[in-house]
């Protein structure tokens, strides 16, 4: 009994692991993404007002 | 984005609803072996994992045909390819375990040179070794053709694996399904397997379509923050 307990121990909480991994990063790299397109569009928007005040 | 991910949760609460649903076929429906007794329940983890090893590792191989013939230089795309890598390596890992363990009770060896045995940790060696090359190498054309051949090869290895049991005189027992003059498995213990078989290809579909996906975003922040760098 413990064999199998074992074999399906290991397979579940790969599983498992692996599942929550994925979703983890996903929601990282989301906000990364996020983040990253805010202060790009920022430093446009940044960039074409200062050429307007100068123009 | 929040639609994205509750999609995403949906399909991993999904994934693991069909592995019970299959478990429970294989822990409680399944009859008990006459030989091996209850230890025999391994099978529905085993034989699946082994499948899906296979599966993900051919997908692998068109991945890798694909990137190989159709894909343009400076726009190569590895993504889904080392997608395939990696679950193949986590199946591939899961199945030498499922099997050492399941061998301890019935061969009374956590691990014997069987041709199956030898040939199967050949296959998690290469499937490691291809992304060790593809960690290693830094030019995108470069990583993705060389990559690309060594998934090809990796696939080589397969149809070895799956005559190793008939080739050589092994330990392992022949192939339990796909024998000639047809299974000999209990009807019930076979559906029960099938059923295993079907839920775990559709969950390694979704470890790979999942995986991809986490890599193409990856992809898009890391040009991001070159764009970022660049200005």
């Amino acid at each position: 009994m413990s064999y199998i307990i074992l074999a399906y121990g290991i397979t579940a909480l790969t599983f498992l692991v692996y599942f929550s991994l994925q979703l983890f990063t996903w929601q990282q790299l989301t906000d990364a993404e996020r983040v990253l397109q805010e202060s790009l569009d920022a430093a446009e928007k940044l960039k074409s007002s200062s050429h307007t005040s100068l123009n | 984005v929040w639609c994205v991910i509750s999609k995403l949760i949906l399909i991993v609460v999904l994934n693991c609803l069909l592995l019970t649903f299959g478990w429970t076929l294989g822990l409680l429906a399944a009859p008990t072996d006459a030989l091996q007794g209850e230890v025999y329940r391994i099978i529905y983890v085993h034989v699946p994992i082994a499948l899906a090893t296979f599966f993900v590792t051919i997908l692998l191989f068109f991945a890798s045909i694909r990137n190989l013939l159709f894909s343009k230089i400076g726009s190569a795309q590895d993504n889904w390819m080392v997608a395939c890598a990696e679950v193949a390596l986590i199946f591939g890992v899961l199945l030498l375990a499922t099997g050492s363990i399941w061998g301890k009770p019935t061969w009374n060896v956590w691990w014997t040179w069987d041709a199956r045995l030898t040939t199967s940790l050949l296959l998690v060696l290469m499937l490691a070794g291809f992304l060790i090359l593809h960690g290693s190498l830094q030019d995108l054309n470069t990583r993705v053709r060389s990559c690309s051949v060594l998934g090809i090869l990796i696939t080589l290895n397969l149809p070895i694996i799956y005559q190793s049991v008939n080739w050589w005189r092994t330990l392992h027992q022949p192939q339990t399904l796909l024998r000639e003059g047809g299974s000999t498995m209990d009807p019930v213990m076979l559906k029960v397997l099938v059923a295993n078989l079907v839920v775990v290809i559709l969950v390694s579909t979704s470890m790979v379509v999942l995986r991809s996906m986490v890599l193409q975003k990856k992809t898009i922040v890391h040009a991001l923050q070159m764009k970022g760098m660049h200005r």
